[in-house]
């Protein structure tokens, strides 16, 4: 970036939201992720005309701008690969209505998720998607990332709450899509292609979310098996019968090892382990919960247990929410890919993920989502030991290859950013990557909104 | 150590602040519970940000500068980092490493020089401390932690005045209480001697109900100050000094009313005195009065409220006591026992923002943080606001309305 370019963008920033500090550039350098990139610069968002100005200085001076939230994201989303401008989103924190009547909210992207879901609950409404990270990950990465959760089977992702956005192009006008209209069907759905776009197409300033009635009631109940088949048996009755859980989650017996040696929660030895989430009027929360138990406990489940009440729902809770730090017990190095598959060849992909581990040597501990096939597979590995990341690096690849061979797909929730980039052109139509090519063209011409993410370069195409 | 350079690895804080920030996976769960990020949200103001900072330290990309101390100084160690860590690092003992680093490689002592280059310059500031009255006159020795604390601050005149008479200076060596009484030492602290002596006297004569009181003389701050602001070696002289005191009063316990001070000799002097054994057996036997009082039933069916009070009290849970001890039912025991009614309060264990040298430091962030607090505090409904700790008691003083009172527990019972 020369001096002329740092000159305007300083003066569209405004001097107090501009930084060169070296500290600045390191800090915002990495996300969730082990990367770091350093940027040139790091802007302080502070409203759509500054956005539009800063990004007018950037196309005319051809400098890149990543947009970035908490920095939460997995998959390196907000890195300045290209150096350049890093846009910091997270003072834009305004929860600037929740409108009880049309049962919406309209926030500021860097309005942490958990927040938004505590006003919505302080009004008897309830904003469903809940990613692991709610509690620190910002509304603006939740859209641009299309985040999910647990609650997906019931309730499905970020996308299906998205109504509407106010965004920034990167050429600095403003543009306006949906509204707070549950439905519409006038243009294209300029909404949704930029759910889930990763920052590629428009700089997000402004989401309308659509908000549910908060469910009365809920119960939770788990479930242990001896063999992978019987839980995934249990999961599909469970799918079948009619009942729609809003959680459906599953251990591995990997998982549980590291979970038990971690937190000490007394849980027996198991091949697996399911979750379930239900909830509901408290009528019916019952009489299915009664329902799940059964199900549950036919497919072979031992033991099986339904909480009494919400404190012993999150004793139940506790297993799976230790897994994040637990799984370090079988390795200090950890390369995290959350493929998801068709509901009926869950067993059969984590099976797959087992023989690749004993392939390359490594243990890979497997759980997520089970009721929308959603799987965290966990490559655990010693980073000291070259091999083992060699090996780690090669079972990601052969595990890529399984997922897509059952049709699967490379990213549930993650989404590509950078450590996925060598890999999706193996999962994207040829056609569909160039209209998304020439999607991008349209936007973003000059190619400055977080480049090198989401689409692979042509030279990775199979 | 004063090198720069290449030098600055072989700073063992720097080492080991070192070592927590490679021990940071980057989630970014501290931002979720950091109170100084959920104010201001700037990623250098959580853990994870502050850890990169003195990574890059370490690793010769960044100066030990101005602003990098500032930054560091953005801290309330409160602890939640490290105690919500999904990944067991010691976050909150990296940063107060850090700070310990930073003033070894730049030579200069990390409170002197934000004391002399961020809070002397500023006549404002200044001038509304010396019409107090708090930096003429009264004569506090140079270790004591309440000089970094008093400088000028806005609603330091609803403080109370210093004591006439420092409570060790009035204090008797030794109070006797029942025969055959298991011996317990009591220790001041610099807010209930210089500002609240009729606390320590009132925490005096009810450890005696059941325990002959020692009362060291010579005994000083705890060094809380100094560790935050990175004096190792001054911190290090007044715990080395507490551990020979306290260990020649031959006590079972040492108490104070005060939980800062509490977790300073409980958990700071045995790593400032490098896990020497009778450090850590020292650390093992200091309780919050509060404790004391909560686990001993005939103490506890002796209490009585003060009669001049009538009201709810609303209780503010102290970071260092709550986070830092894993205290914050004893408190509440005390007062029930005595017959007072509690009233809640929202967010009564969130952070005041009156941490150590931090409401000096960066008063806009600190009144930002108090905020909610008193809000809260004012929809409870209560008469009178009781904390444990002398810090969060000074910023709650400063922060609320002159009338309502801000106690200990124990001033609200009837000694």
């Amino acid at each position: 970036m020369n001096s002329a370019a740092l000159q305007a963008l300083r003066q569209a920033a405004g001097p107090d939201y501009f930084s060169q500090d070296a500290g600045d550039r390191l800090i915002y350098a990495g996300d969730g992720t082990c990367f770091r990139y350093p940027p040139e610069a790091v802007v302080r968002a502070r409203g759509p005309e500054q956005i539009s100005r800063v990004m007018a200085a950037c196309g005319k001076y051809h400098v890149p701008v990543v947009p970035r939230g908490a920095g939460s994201g997995l998959t390196g989303g907000a890195l300045p690969v290209a150096g350049g401008v890093l846009l910091d989103m997270a003072g834009l924190n305004r929860i600037k209505a929740i409108r009880k009547r049309d049962q919406v909210a309209v926030a500021e992207p860097g309005v942490v998720t958990g927040e938004l879901q505590a006003a919505a609950e302080a009004q008897g409404l309830f904003y469903p998607p809940d990613p692991a990270s709610a509690a620190f990950c910002t509304l603006g990465g939740n859209v641009a990332e299309n985040a999910g959760g647990m609650r997906a089977v019931k309730y499905g992702v970020t996308r299906d709450y998205v109504l509407g956005l106010r965004a920034v192009l990167p050429d600095g006008r403003l543009l306006k899509t949906g509204g707070a209209n549950i439905k519409s069907v006038v243009g294209y759905d300029l909404t949704r292609l930029l759910v889930g776009s990763e920052g590629t197409l428009a700089v997000i300033y402004e989401i309308i979310l659509r908000l549910l009635p908060l469910p009365e009631d809920r119960a939770t109940i788990n479930a242990f098996y001896a063999d992978l088949d019987k839980a995934a048996r249990a999961v599909e009755g469970l799918l079948a019968s009619g009942i729609r859980p809003v959680a459906c989650e599953f251990m591995d017996g990997y998982c549980l090892k590291a979970v038990e040696s971690y937190a000490k929660l007394g849980l027996p030895p198991a091949a697996a382990m399911i979750l379930v989430d239900l909830d509901g009027p408290p009528e019916v929360v019952r009489r299915q919960s009664g329902q799940v138990e059964t199900i549950l406990q036919q497919a072979g489940g031992e033991p099986v247990r339904v909480a009494g009440d919400r404190a012993e729902a999150e004793g139940l809770w506790r297993a799976r929410r230790a897994m994040g730090p637990a799984v370090y017990q079988h390795g200090p190095g950890k390369l995290n890919e959350d493929v998801a598959v068709p509901l009926g060849s869950l067993a059969e992909m984590v099976r797959r993920a087992h023989l690749v581990g004993e392939k390359r040597g490594l243990v890979i501990p497997v759980f997520g989502h089970a009721g929308d096939g959603n799987l965290h597979i966990n490559v655990m590995h010693d980073p000291a030991y070259p091999e083992q990341v060699s090996q780690a690096h090669q079972a990601v690849s052969d595990l890529f290859a399984h997922c897509l061979s059952l049709g699967g797909t490379l990213s549930g929730e993650h989404g590509v950013g950078t450590t996925k980039l060598g890999f999706v052109g193996a999962e994207m139509d040829p056609v569909g990557l160039e209209l998304m090519r020439g999607i991008k063209k349209v936007f973003d011409p000059a190619g400055i909104l977080n480049p090198h993410k989401k689409l692979p370069p042509p030279e990775v195409l199979p | 150590m004063t090198q720069d350079g290449p030098g600055q690895n072989h700073c063992p804080a720097l080492r080991q602040a070192a070592e927590a920030a490679r021990a940071c996976a980057q989630c970014g769960a501290c931002m979720a519970v950091c109170p100084v990020y959920r104010v201001g949200r700037r990623e250098d103001s959580v853990a994870r940000g502050k850890l990169r900072l003195l990574r890059g330290l370490d690793e010769g990309s960044l100066k030990a500068d101005r602003q990098l101390r500032q930054t560091l100084g953005r801290c309330l160690l409160c602890g939640r980092c490290t105690a919500n860590c999904p990944n067991l690092t010691p976050a909150r003992e990296g940063l107060q490493a850090g700070r310990a680093a930073l003033a070894q490689i730049s030579g200069v002592p990390f409170a002197k020089r934000l004391l002399l280059a961020e809070a002397l310059p500023r006549p404002s500031r200044l001038n509304a401390a010396a019409a107090a009255g708090y930096w003429a006159g009264k004569a506090l020795p140079d270790d004591s932690g309440l000089l970094h604390r008093l400088s000028g601050l806005e609603g330091v005149e609803r403080l109370p005045p210093l004591a006439e008479h420092p409570f060790l200076s009035q204090a008797p060596a030794e109070v006797a209480g029942p025969l055959g009484a298991p011996r317990v030492a009591f220790f001041v602290g610099c807010v209930a001697n210089y500002m609240r002596p009729d606390l320590a006297r009132k925490a005096v004569a009810l450890l005696a109900r059941r325990f002959t009181v020692v009362i060291p003389q010579g005994q000083g701050c705890c060094g809380l100050p100094a560790i935050a602001a990175g004096l190792g070696g001054p911190a290090r002289s007044l715990a080395k000094r507490h551990l020979a005191l306290m260990g020649a009063a031959r006590v079972d316990l040492i108490v104070t009313a005060c939980g800062s001070c509490a977790h300073t000799l409980a958990k700071e002097l045995p790593e400032l005195l490098g896990q020497a054994e009778a450090a850590s057996r020292w650390g093992l036997r200091v309780r919050e009065i509060s404790q004391v009082l909560a686990e001993e039933d005939s103490l506890l069916a002796g209490l009585s409220p003060r009669p001049d009070f009538d009201g709810a009290v609303a209780v503010h849970d102290p970071c260092h006591l709550k986070i830092g001890l894993g205290v914050s039912e004893e408190p509440r025991r005390v007062l029930r026992a005595a017959g007072l009614d509690l009233a809640d309060m929202a967010g009564q264990d969130q952070c005041c923002g009156g941490g150590g040298l931090f409401s000096i430091n960066e008063p806009r962030l600190s009144d930002a943080i108090f905020a909610p607090r008193a809000q809260a505090f004012l929809q409870s409904g209560a008469q009178a606001l009781a904390t444990s700790c002398s810090g969060c008691a000074l910023q709650w003083r400063r922060g609320l309305p002159a009338h309502l009172p801000v106690v200990h527990p124990l001033e609200l019972l009837d000694v």
